[in-house]
C-alpha cells in the first residue's frame, strides 16, 4: 500500500508572509505532530487488496438480514459452516465429518470435527452449534438464513456430548448436508453474535469500519489448511469504475465487482488479467402472477418466445454467458434434462397474445440494475418485445424504492447465485419472501416436497422433473447463465474459478507477489 | 441584505455589531430551517428505512418491529423534536443503518473533508492573485487570452468531468503516475497519503483557480485604470511602487469577498469530487446516507457543510462592507 510521510520543509523565514507559505507552516506543525504508523511486515503470501462495493449499513454479525456481496465475502474468510461448496459446486465437510438421519428423516446426529478453535483460541464445541442454530432459528433475531431452516425444531436441538449434535425437524428433510453449506448459515461462538462474532475461519478481523474498509488476517490456529496470505484488505468503493481505477494505478490487486464492459476494457492493460467463472449464476425476469395479464400461462410463454437469449449473451452480458432455457442451473450438474431449447419464435407469441387477448400488451420492467448485465437484459428484452408489438418500457428506480415494493412489482428483473436446492426452498416455493412473482405450482410444490425426502440417487431425476414445470409454466425468463469476471493483477496468483461466481472465498493457494 | 452605511465611528460601530448579530440570528434559523426541510425531504424518499435495513428477506412483521424500535411510527414532528434535542444536547445519536454513533461517523470524514479544502485554498488564493495579476498586467497578450478562453472552459465544465479527465490522463489512461482513487485507510491522516491528495486538490485547485484569478484579473485591471493609480503615474512614482503600494492591495480588496465565496463554493464541491475519487469525506457519507434514508447521519453531514457554506458566505458579506467602509 502506498504510504508516503510527508517530510516536513524547513519553515519559512519570518519576513515571507505569502498565504501559502503560511498554510505549508500550518501543515508542517501538524505533520511533526502525526506521523503514520509503520507498515505490517510482509510474510511468505503476502497481502491481498481486494475492491468491494461499499456497503454502510454492514456489520460483522453473519446472520444479518439484508447482506451485500460485500458482507457475504468477509463472512466466507471468517466463518465457516457445517458443510461448504467447493469451488465444483460439490458439498464438503467443514465444522462437521459426519451427518447421520433417522429411519423418516425426522431427526439427524451431526458429529463435529475434533480440535477446531475459534480465533480467540477457545474450543469449539457442541455447545456452540446449537447456539448457533437456535439464535438462526429464532425469527426475533430476523436472520437472512432462516427460510433455510424452517423444518428445524428449535426445541429439539440438542448437544449429546462435545462433539455430537442431534437436531430434530418438524418434517422429514434428507439433503441436510446440503443446506449448512449456505454462507448465511455459519457456527459462531456460543454467545458471541451479533455483538461480536467469533468464528473458526482462517482469518480473524484485525479491523473493520462499516462501508470503508476491514483487514483480516490469517489465524495461526486455523484447523485446516492454512492460507498463504498474511493479511486480506477489502476496501469498499461507491462505483464499478472506482474499483477498475484502484486497479489500474495499482492501488488494489483485485476488482472484485466488474461490468463485462469494464473487465474487457482492464484486460491486458497494466498486467491485469481476468479470471472467468462459468457457473449457474443467473439473470431473470420476473412475472407477479398475481398481476393480469401474467397470471395467464399464455402470455407467460409468449413474452418467454419473444426473447432472443442469444443477443442477451452476446449484448448484455458482453459474449460472458450462456444462453438458458427458463429454468434454474444445474448444480448439481444432472444432466441434460432433456427439454427442448426455446427460441425467439415472435409468430407464436403472437399467436398466444392473441388468444390471451393480450395484442397490445404494454408494461415496464422494473430493476435497480444493481449487477452487471440487469438493465442491459432489461433493455435487449424490450428490443425484443417490439417486434411482436409489446411495448417495454425500462424503470429504473433507487435500491431503495426497488426493496420497498418488493414482492409488489409487476415485471421486475432478479438474480440468483446459490444451488437448486436452497434456491427451491427461497425462492420457488409459495410463501418465500425471495419469492416476488408468488407462483404457486402444485406439482412443483409435490415434486419439491418429493425432493426433500429422497435418497441422494434420485434427486437429479426429481430435480430434471422439477426444470421442466418450470420451463412449461414458471413465471421468469430466465435467458441466459452469466458468468463471474474478476479482474486482477498478474501478481495474484493462486485464484480458483467457482462454479456459483466466489473465487475469492477460496483463498487457500492465492499470494500476491512482491 | 441589509448594512450600514453610516460613516460616523461609533455609530457605524454599533451597526456593525447589531448587523452580525442580526446575520448570525439569521443564520441560525436558516439552518434550523435547513435541517426541518432535510427531514421532510427524506420522508417523502420513496421506500421504507426499515425495509432497507432489514431487506428484500424480512417479513412484515420484521419490518414493523424495526420501525416500532427506531421510533419510525411517531409522528413526524415527535421524530423530528427528538433528533434536534439530542443534537442539541451533543447527542447526535446512531446511524440507522449500522448502529455506528454518528460522530464516529462523521468526525474522521469531515477531517478528511476539509484537510482537502483547506489544502486547495492555500493553493487557490495565491494561485489566483498571481495568475490575475499577471495576465491583467498583459492584458490582452497571447498569454491573457489563453488565461481567458481557457478560465472560460473550466468554469463552464463540472467538476466531476474535470475529475474524470485529470484520472484518466495523470492515472489511468495516459500516464500512470498517480493514484486512480484516493481512498484513505480508516483512522489515518489524510496527509499521510500524498499521492492520494494531488488528484482531488488539483482539480479543486484548478476549478478555484481558473474562477478567482479571472475576477482578481477584473479588479486588478479596474485598480490600474482608477483615477489614484492615474494620479500616481502623473506624480512620478515608480512602476513597481505603484504596482505593489497601490494597485494590488485594492485588487486583492476587491476580490476578497470573492475569495471567501470561492471558499465556500470549494467546501460543497468537496461533494462532488470526493465521489469522482472515492475519498472518504462528508460529501460521500451523504450520497450514501442518501441511498440508504440514514436521516441522522444525513442531518449531521448537511447541517455540517450548510454552516461551512453559510460561514464563508457571511465573511464574504463582512468583507464587502469593510471594503465599502474603508
Amino acid at each position: 500500500m502506498l504510504r508516503i510521510p510527508l517530510h516536513p520543509e524547513p519553515v519559512a523565514g519570518p519576513r515571507r508572509r505569502s498565504p501559502a507559505l503560511l498554510g505549508a507552516v500550518l501543515i508542517a506543525a501538524a505533520l511533526t505532530s502525526c506521523a503514520p504508523p509503520p507498515q505490517a511486515a510482509s510474510g511468505t503470501g503476502g497481502r491481498l487488496r481486494i475492491a468491494a462495493a461499499t456497503d454502510p449499513g454492514e456489520t460483522l454479525d453473519p446472520y444479518a438480514s439484508n447482506q451485500s456481496p460485500t458482507q457475504e465475502l468477509r463472512s466466507a474468510l471468517l466463518y465457516e459452516g457445517l458443510t461448504h461448496l467447493d469451488p465444483a459446486g460439490k458439498v464438503e465437510w467443514r465444522l462437521a465429518t459426519d451427518m447421520t438421519p433417522n429411519s423418516d428423516h425426522t431427526e439427524w446426529t451431526i458429529k463435529l470435527r475434533p480440535g477446531v478453535k475459534f480465533t480467540d483460541g477457545s474450543e469449539f464445541s457442541s455447545a456452540d452449534v446449537v447456539a448457533s442454530i437456535k439464535y438462526l432459528r429464532d425469527p426475533a433475531h430476523a436472520a437472512q438464513g432462516l427460510a433455510f431452516l424452517e423444518r428445524v425444531d428449535p426445541d429439539a436441538v440438542t448437544a449429546v456430548d462435545k462433539t455430537t449434535v442431534r437436531v430434530g425437524l418438524n418434517k422429514p428433510f434428507a439433503p441436510f448436508k446440503d443446506i449448512w453449506a449456505n454462507v448465511l448459515l455459519p457456527m459462531t461462538k456460543a454467545g458471541s453474535a451479533p455483538a461480536k462474532p467469533i468464528g473458526t475461519g482462517p482469518f480473524a478481523v484485525k479491523s473493520f469500519t462499516a462501508g470503508r474498509q476491514s483487514t483480516v488476517e490469517r489465524f495461526g490456529a486455523y484447523w485446516g489448511e492454512k492460507p498463504k496470505l498474511d493479511v486480506v484488505d477489502i476496501i469498499e468503493f461507491q462505483s464499478q469504475q472506482a474499483q477498475a481505477n484502484a486497479l489500474l494505478s495499482d492501488q488494489v490487486d483485485v476488482a472484485s465487482g466488474a461490468t463485462p464492459a469494464i473487465a474487457k476494457s482492464l484486460a491486458g492493460k497494466n498486467d491485469i488479467q481476468v479470471l472467468e467463472s462459468k457457473g449457474d449464476f443467473t439473470l431473470r425476469i420476473g412475472f407477479n402472477t398475481t398481476v393480469a395479464p401474467f397470471d395467464d400461462v399464455r402470455v407467460r410463454e409468449a413474452l418467454r418466445l419473444l426473447i432472443d437469449r442469444e443477443q442477451v449473451v452476446s449484448n448484455a452480458l458482453g459474449g460472458y454467458g450462456r444462453v438458458a432455457n427458463d429454468h434454474e442451473g444445474g448444480t448439481p450438474r444432472c444432466g441434460d434434462p432433456g427439454i427442448a431449447q426455446r427460441k425467439q419464435d415472435i409468430e407464436q407469441a403472437k399467436k398466444l397474445l392473441a388468444e390471451a387477448g393480450q395484442s397490445n400488451l404494454s408494461f415496464s420492467i422494473t430493476t435497480d440494475g444493481l449487477l452487471p448485465g440487469m438493465q442491459e437484459l432489461a433493455q435487449v428484452f424490450a428490443e425484443n418485445a417490439a417486434k411482436a408489438g409489446v411495448q417495454v418500457t425500462v424503470d429504473v428506480p433507487t435500491v431503495p424504492e426497488f426493496l420497498s415494493k418488493w414482492t409488489k412489482w409487476p415485471v421486475f428483473i432478479d438474480f440468483n447465485p446459490i444451488p437448486y436446492l436452497p434456491t427451491v426452498i427461497g425462492s420457488l416455493l409459495p410463501g418465500r419472501v425471495a419469492n416476488a412473482t408468488h407462483w404457486d405450482n402444485a406439482e412443483f410444490i409435490r415434486l419439491a416436497d418429493e425432493l426433500f425426502v429422497a435418497p441422494e440417487r434420485e434427486r437429479c431425476s426429481i430435480m430434471n422433473r422439477m426444470h421442466r414445470i418450470e420451463h412449461e409454466q414458471g413465471a421468469m425468463i430466465t435467458p441466459a447463465f452469466v458468468n463471474v469476471l474478476l479482474p486482477h493483477r498478474g501478481t495474484v496468483r493462486g485464484l480458483v474459478p467457482d462454479v456459483n461466481g466466489r473465487s475469492l472465498t477460496f483463498l487457500t493457494n492465492v499470494t500476491v507477489a512482491g | 441584505m441589509s448594512h450600514p452605511t453610516t460613516r460616523s465611528s461609533a455609530g457605524s460601530k454599533s451597526a456593525t455589531v447589531a448587523w452580525l448579530v442580526r446575520r448570525v440570528l439569521l443564520g441560525v434559523l436558516i439552518l434550523v430551517l435547513v435541517s426541518m426541510l432535510l427531514f421532510l425531504v427524506t420522508q417523502a424518499l420513496p421506500g421504507d428505512v426499515a425495509r432497507i435495513v432489514l431487506g428484500k428477506d424480512a417479513t412484515a412483521e420484521q419490518v414493523a418491529d424495526l420501525r416500532l424500535r427506531l421510533g419510525l411510527d411517531q409522528p413526524l414532528a415527535a421524530q423530528y423534536w427528538h433528533w434536534l434535542t439530542g443534537v442539541l444536547t451533543g447527542e447526535m445519536g446512531t446511524s440507522l443503518e449500522n448502529g455506528e454513533p454518528v460522530a464516529d461517523i462523521i468526525g474522521p470524514r469531515a477531517l478528511n473533508s476539509f484537510t482537502l479544502g483547506l489544502f486547495s485554498m492555500v493553493l487557490i488564493l495565491p494561485l489566483a492573485v498571481v495568475i490575475g495579476v499577471f495576465s491583467a498586467h498583459k492584458r490582452d497578450s497571447p498569454l491573457d487570452r489563453a488565461f481567458v478562453a481557457v478560465s472560460s472552459l473550466f468554469t463552464a465544465l463540472p467538476a466531476f468531468v474535470v475529475g474524470m479527465l485529470l484520472i484518466a490522463f495523470f492515472a489511468t489512461s495516459v500516464f500512470g503516475v498517480l493514484p486512480g482513487v484516493s481512498d484513505i485507510p480508516p483512522g489515518d491522516m489524510p496527509w499521510w497519503y500524498p499521492a492520494r491528495l494531488v488528484l482531488p486538490v488539483t482539480t479543486l485547485t484548478l476549478m478555484g483557480v481558473l474562477y478567482l484569478g479571472r475576477l482578481v484579473r477584473a479588479s486588478f485591471i479596474d485598480a490600474m485604470n482608477s483615477e489614484y493609480v492615474q494620479m500616481a503615474v502623473l506624480k512620478g512614482l515608480s512602476g513597481r511602487r505603484i504596482l505593489f503600494r497601490h494597485a494590488l492591495p485594492n485588487a486583492i480588496a476587491a476580490s476578497l469577498p470573492a475569495a471567501s465565496l470561492v471558499t465556500a463554493v470549494t467546501v460543497t464541491g468537496v461533494v462532488v469530487v470526493e465521489y469522482v475519487y472515492s475519498y472518504p469525506g462528508l460529501g460521500t457519507a451523504v450520497v450514501s446516507a442518501v441511498n440508504s434514508h440514514d436521516l441522522p447521519v444525513l442531518q449531521v453531514g448537511t447541517l455540517i457543510l450548510a454552516t461551512a457554506y453559510y460561514v464563508f458566505n457571511l465573511l464574504a458579506d463582512v468583507l464587502a462592507m469593510m471594503g465599502r467602509q474603508r
